[in-house]
């Protein structure tokens, strides 16, 4: 039981200022999605609970469109989950648990690309893309996004922790290679397959350049580049807001299930032992 | 011959995601090269040696794209990590509850997406109805442009990232301080030592590992910011806000000039690798591993 000292009591008090100052745009955003665009734009902001209305969703909703972007954007995201999850973990398994010759030399190879983004390869990326005559289709937006640096590694960490001799004993029982790994590895890999699938689809869920780049028509956007297109419009902000709301929806949907695995994804890679 | 079958299933195993990398990312990175030293035409692709990169050296603005970007790498990172450190220290004798919550907190803003924290300290910086110039009118002083001054919209973009974007560090810095042995405070605290030389003797040089990969890591990527800048004010105004990374984009998807595009992203690239290797270097160099 620990005692409730001053600097305890102060450093509680600072702390919670900070993450409420944090914390209140987003909810702002929640309520105001609720209410005519007029209280939006109101000062002193608009946070009493009264008047609330479903009307921006309404407007939402029946536009064809929105739903247009969710199918999109759901599909990116999973896409990218299924992708991490499947082919990252097989190459991790292989540098986890196989000797070949280059293996080293492969590794960091694929490590050395955490360091770059799309922001430096946007533009061959992109004529890439568009040379293969997938601009504005579903394969160049999911292509690019399958696999992830990231993923491999987290699953070469975990796998490497899985004793040899079960597989060793799997292959006296004459298991094949596919079969070790789908029925032995994976199953014990489970937790950290959890991570690289919430980050996966976290991460392409919330991704905004490259969707912006591989998309030409209206239809083919993510809702992150429809919101995007709409705010810059300046549009209708109630709408807006609904649109954000929306959006987030499944970011706090995985964040609120699944925080204990957000804390262990990114502290894994950084802090040693 | 026989040896090399036995590697087969290794090197099946990392086949698809070895082909995808390498199409998707590293194919890029020497299509980029190859593309700076080049310029098209409607005839097709040219060779021009290093006229796309002699033709940036003596631009104005992209020196002043990299001094920009520099500013907002080296204010993001060293005051993002003075509040992360902070932040850290003021959790870490909390009880493990009371910690879940804050890190839930501090850590949610990191994990929306950048479109919507856009829109919404896009209202917060509004000039006319926007919260700060409420409370500043409030307080009887003038309204400010966060967005619109040439002299505080940098700024303004710099705040919002040092509020949203600290979550990850912030956890990383938690979970390394509640690795650090618990003797060496009661140790240090026999010793007689305060709180403060307990945090700058002790605690910092444990977190010394962590905190040399957060520099890194931190610098790397806000060398390479675009979408805030793109989303909050498109480099305005008076390109006062066009880091590098908004710069590239704009000639390549503005200009359509992919030739001076792709130039000034492998002088990205190369000066992100060197600042990378000389931050590793020279805080590590007392490291023992």
């Amino acid at each position: 039981m620990r005692k409730f000292n001053l600097p305890t009591i102060a450093s509680v008090l600072l702390l919670t200022i900070w993450a409420l100052l944090l914390l209140f745009p987003f909810y702002w955003m929640f309520l105001n999605a609720f209410k005519p665009t007029t209280s939006v734009i109101q000062t002193p902001p608009d946070l009493s609970w009264v008047n609330l209305t479903i009307g921006n969703f309404k407007k939402l909703t029946l536009e064809p469109i929105s739903w247009a972007w969710t199918f999109n954007s759901f599909l990116v995201a999973i896409s990218g989950m299924i992708g991490n999850v499947i082919l990252c973990s097989m190459a991790g398994y292989a540098f986890a648990k196989k000797k070949f010759p280059g293996k080293r030399l492969i590794f960091w190879f694929i490590i050395s690309i955490m360091m770059t983004s799309t922001q430096v390869i946007m533009v061959p990326l992109f004529i890439l893309i568009r040379d293969m005559g997938l601009l504005n289709t579903y394969f160049g937006l999911i292509l690019p996004i399958l696999v992830s640096p990231f993923a491999v590694f987290l699953t070469k960490q975990f796998m490497q922790t899985i004793p040899g001799e079960l597989i060793s004993s799997a292959k006296m029982d004459g298991c094949s290679e596919w079969r070790i790994f789908y029925s032995i590895i994976l199953p014990i890999s489970k937790p950290v397959l959890a991570i690289v699938a919430i980050f996966g689809f976290i991460t392409q869920w919330n991704d905004f350049l490259w969707p912006l780049l591989a998309t030409e028509s209206r239809d083919m956007r993510t809702l992150q580049v429809g919101l995007a297109s709409m705010q810059l419009q300046n549009v209708d902000y109630g709408l807006v807001l609904a649109g954000s709301v929306w959006t987030m929806i499944p970011v706090i949907v995985l964040f609120v299930s699944f925080q204990r695995f957000f804390v262990r994804g990114i502290t894994i890679g950084a802090v040693k032992g | 011959m026989s040896r090399f079958r036995t590697y087969i299933p290794a090197y099946l195993f990392l086949l698809p995601s070895c082909l995808l990398f390498f199409c998707f990312m590293f194919l890029p990175i020497f299509k980029g090269v190859q593309l700076s030293f080049q310029k098209w035409t409607v005839a097709g692709y040219e060779w021009v040696g290093l006229a796309n990169y002699q033709k940036i050296f003596a631009d104005a603005s992209f020196w002043k794209s990299l001094y920009i970007t520099g500013v907002y790498a080296l204010a993001t990172v060293a005051l993002g990590l003075f509040i992360s450190l902070l932040v850290a220290f003021l959790i870490d004798p909390l009880s493990s509850k009371v910690q879940g919550f804050f890190k839930a907190a501090f850590y949610l803003p990191s994990v929306a997406p950048i479109v919507i924290v856009s829109i919404l300290w896009g209202w917060l910086y509004n000039p006319s109805f926007g919260l700060f110039n409420y409370i500043l009118d409030k307080f009887h002083f003038e309204p400010v442009l966060w967005l619109g001054d040439p002299n505080i919209a940098l700024i303004s973009i710099m705040i919002m990232t040092l509020a949203v974007g600290q979550g990850p560090n912030i956890l990383i810095l938690a979970a390394s301080l509640g690795g650090v042995p618990k003797d060496y405070q009661e140790a240090a605290r026999i010793d007689g030592a305060n709180l403060i030389q307990e945090i700058v003797y002790i605690k910092i040089p444990m977190l010394k590992p962590t905190l040399t990969y957060l520099v890194v890591v931190n610098t790397v990527g806000s060398f390479q910011v675009f979408a805030p800048i793109y989303l909050m004010t498109s480099g305005g105004p008076n390109g006062s806000t066009k880091t590098i990374g908004f710069l590239i984009y704009e000639n390549a998807f503005k200009k359509f000039d992919f030739g001076v595009a792709s130039a000034q992203a492998v002088i990205l690239l190369i000066l992100v690798m060197i600042i990378a290797v000389i931050q590793f270097r020279s805080m590590s160099s007392d490291l023992e591993y």
